[in-house]
């Protein structure tokens, strides 16, 4: 029957993208789950999984839209990104061409999300260190020139995939607490719970202060 | 715009929406069927044409303040419609400032992040309570006959329903009821607040007739209402709708001192990802209805023509599915059930058909759940029964047997409503992902071998096995209730049999829902194939 809990003050929509194989919904799984899908389909368009998160004592609905990498998805897919406050970047340590691709999701990502949107660059799959194509320091400096945050993780043991989903909340979080994300502006990607104030108007402003965090 | 004016169109385009959706369940009402087939043919062709004068329209109506706040809604099929709405968000601004979330639908987007549309869903949340404030009245004296009923005495309610819109005018903006959170100030509301006015100021007697009508009014033409709704407007709007409706009922909840178990259509329906799909294959259908519309706005003349023949052929093939249904078709194939592997099997079938990948597990997974519980609480029942017989106990003492071993070893009738909500949930959320990923698949633009005809045909086909699904669902779970509730008052098992019917009703309105919104989805990819096909023309004439 219903058991989750009915009572959280935010609902943050995050977005889940990057090549194909890369492990988007196994990382999912793992955070709705706490289980590793060893056998995972393909994803077709987009798939959900929610999660409920405490972020400075605030119980925050994740609403995660889970999109396919395949190519041919790409445009279906698109559609999707609009409204999103969190958007999770991930590529393979292991298969360097998903990480060359990256400049790609990241282009899509900008252009179809609003300006306040947090991205999180994940790498995937850290549990192959042994195969790793990618080395944690470049991707680093490639997060913090594009004022991304950063992690690298497992889906398979979990490391670190509870900390991307959170990272990326907090974030958000403290851009709702200084007021640089507007909760009233219809694509925040952020719904506030326990009468909000609706008057708000559609604010095109942007406000680009997206400082490159050291995690 | 007065108050009245804007009272009055919206009364009238609900009325006739509302005689619309009735077709699809009076089988009495032929000749009005027949009627209203006539009024959609004469529609469709003028459809397209309207379309296309969106832009002017929106133009001239400029003159209204709101209209410049909505850029967005350029897709909207109907301007008027949208004029209309923004009519009703005035009249609500006035009449009740309490309503915040009114501003919202003015000034937000459509996006997932904006708690916009405020007025649909208040108004769905309203009749909601409406629904189960009417219920709780009248669930006590409704008899069960009443439910076998429905069907007969929808034509009266009809009249009953146009009736009670006419004064609607007069009545709505004073009469809402404090308990009530807005001003969702339709035709519909308003037919309920004058049924509620009549309740108190007439007897019992009264109180008995015009809840058992308010029921059926509701059960019957929500789904119309909604039906309305979304076709007026291609704006994200049902999910929007059914999300709020949802945060309401788990306000509800949370404010609830004593927590009993509940059943909650909305919040399972969401737990299921119901909620999401919807939203996203709305997404797809709004994306799509702007690509076809400006791709129609780059024809002209002879192309035009054809290209405008051939979008409305598609779209007559979705509106043949609201009217032709019958209650009759239905019941008989209720009563022949697809209790063994024969949906799946249509269902696979259907798919591929479609020529799309997309396999039916989960929803494969819920119906047979569904059934197995079924399946369950009968044996559970019969073996008890027999220990009954074998026993033979005493007649003192078999009542406090009885209680006991119902709480012990079969389902309770409670929890037996609880379950059927559940599947109906479950089903109806799994309904929904299919046609949702039937939509990205055919978007995605593989080589999609078949016609966009024949696959709105396929999909409508479809979409009714599934709402035949969810009918003989809804039965068998009616069926098992009250069998398992005979020994429980009336005033207790009927509100369980009517929620489940009412959740079936909507279960049923919202797989047809986003059934509609795939039109736009089929037309754009018509339209890519037609130029695919149009480029390898000019291109091999080149060679």
């Amino acid at each position: 029957m219903a058991t989750a809990p009915y009572n959280y003050s935010y609902i943050f929509k995050y977005i889940i993208i990057g090549d194909m194989g890369v492990g988007k919904s196994c990382l999912l799984h793992q955070f709705t789950e706490k289980k590793f899908m060893a056998d995972c389909p393909h994803t077709i368009g987009v798939e959900f999984g929610t999660r409920i998160i405490e972020v400075s004592g605030q119980k925050i609905k994740l609403q995660i839209w889970d999109t396919a990498g395949q190519e041919r998805f790409r445009a279906v897919t698109r559609s999707y990104y609009r409204g999103a406050a969190g958007a999770l970047m991930v590529y393979d340590i292991t298969r360097r061409s998903t990480y060359n691709h990256l400049s790609s999701w990241l282009t899509d990502a900008r252009n179809l999300t609003n300006p306040n949107t947090v991205i999180i660059l994940i790498g995937n799959k850290a549990d192959l260190d042994a195969q790793r194509d990618v080395t944690y320091e470049e991707a680093k400096q490639f997060a913090e020139e594009n004022g991304l945050l950063f992690l690298e993780a497992s889906a398979k043991t979990g490391e670190n995939v509870e900390d991307a989903f959170l990272e990326a909340a907090k974030k958000i979080y403290q851009n709702i607490q200084d007021g640089s994300l507007d909760l009233n502006a219809a694509e925040s990607g952020v719904q506030h719970k326990p009468s909000a104030p609706q008057g708000g108007r559609i604010t095109n402003e942007p406000q680009p202060q997206r400082e490159g965090c050291g995690c | 715009m007065s108050q009245a004016e804007a009272v009055d169109s919206v009364t009238a385009e609900l009325s006739s929406q509302l005689s619309l959706s009735h077709t699809e369940h009076v089988a009495t009402m032929k000749d009005e069927g027949h009627h209203n087939e006539a009024l959609d043919a004469e529609n469709v062709p003028s459809e397209l044409g309207q379309k296309e004068s969106t832009f002017v329209e929106k133009l001239d109506e400029g003159a209204l303040p709101t209209s410049s706040q909505l850029p967005e809604n350029q897709e909207t099929e109907c301007s008027e419609l949208l004029n209309l709405e923004v009519k009703l968000s005035e009249l609500d601004t006035g009449e009740n400032r309490e309503n915040e979330q009114i501003q919202t639908t003015l000034t937000s987007g459509k996006g997932w992040g904006s708690w916009g549309k405020s007025i649909l869903t208040t108004a769905t949340s309203t009749i909601g309570h409406g629904i189960t404030a009417v219920k709780e009245k009248a669930g006590a004296t409704l008899r069960k006959q009443n439910i076998s009923s429905l069907a007969e005495e929808s034509k009266e309610h009809e009249i009953n329903q146009t009736v009670e819109s006419d004064d609607s005018g007069d009545h709505m903006p004073k009469e809402l009821p404090a308990s009530s959170p807005s001003a969702g100030s339709h035709g519909m509301f308003s037919a309920i607040t004058s049924a509620g006015k009549s309740v108190i100021s007439s007897g019992l007697g009264a109180l008995e007739f015009i809840g058992k009508k308010t029921m059926n009014v509701l059960a019957e033409n929500d789904p119309g209402f909604k039906k309305t709704k979304i076709l007026m407007e291609k704006t994200a709007t049902l999910s929007q709708m059914l999300r709020e409706a949802k945060e309401k009922e788990k306000e509800r909840i949370a404010n609830q001192v004593v927590m009993e178990k509940t059943a909650h259509f909305g919040i399972l329906f969401d737990e299921y990802q119901g909620l999401s799909h919807l939203e996203a294959l709305e997404i797809l259908s709004n994306e799509s209805e702007l690509k076809v519309q400006s791709f129609l706005m780059s024809l002209e003349g002879e192309t035009l023509e054809v290209m405008k023949r051939d979008l409305v052929a598609i779209k007559e093939i979705f509106l043949v599915e609201q009217s032709e249904k019958s209650e009759d078709e239905e019941k008989e194939l209720e009563e022949t059930g697809c209790d063994g592997e024969e949906f799946v099997n249509v269902l696979t079938e259907l798919l591929f058909e479609l020529h799309v990948a997309a396999t039916p597990d989960k929803l494969n997974k819920a119906r047979k759940r569904a059934h197995d519980w079924v399946k369950e609480v009968y044996s559970l029942r019969s073996e008890y029964n027999e220990k009954q017989v074998e026993e033979n106990s005493d007649p003192v003492f078999e009542g406090e047997k009885n209680g006991k071993v119902d709480q012990n070893n079969a389902k309770s009738v409670e929890d037996i409503y609880l379950s059927s909500i559940e599947s109906l949930a479950e089903v109806t959320a799994r309904s929904i992902e299919q046609l949702h990923k039937v939509a990205e698949l055919i978007l995605h633009g593989q080589d999609i071998e078949k016609p966009a005809l024949d696959q709105a045909q396929v999909l409508n086909t479809l979409t009714e096995a599934m709402c035949k699904e969810v009918s003989s669902l809804r039965k068998k779970f009616i069926d098992v209730l009250t069998s398992a509730g005979s020994k429980e008052k009336a005033e207790v098992l009927n509100p369980w049999i009517n929620g489940v019917m009412l959740e079936g009703s909507n279960s049923i309105t919202y797989i047809q829902d986003a059934f509609q919104l795939l039109l736009p989805v089929l037309q754009i990819s018509h339209i890519q194939i037609t130029s695919l096909r149009t480029d390898t023309v000019k291109y091999s004439g080149g060679n």
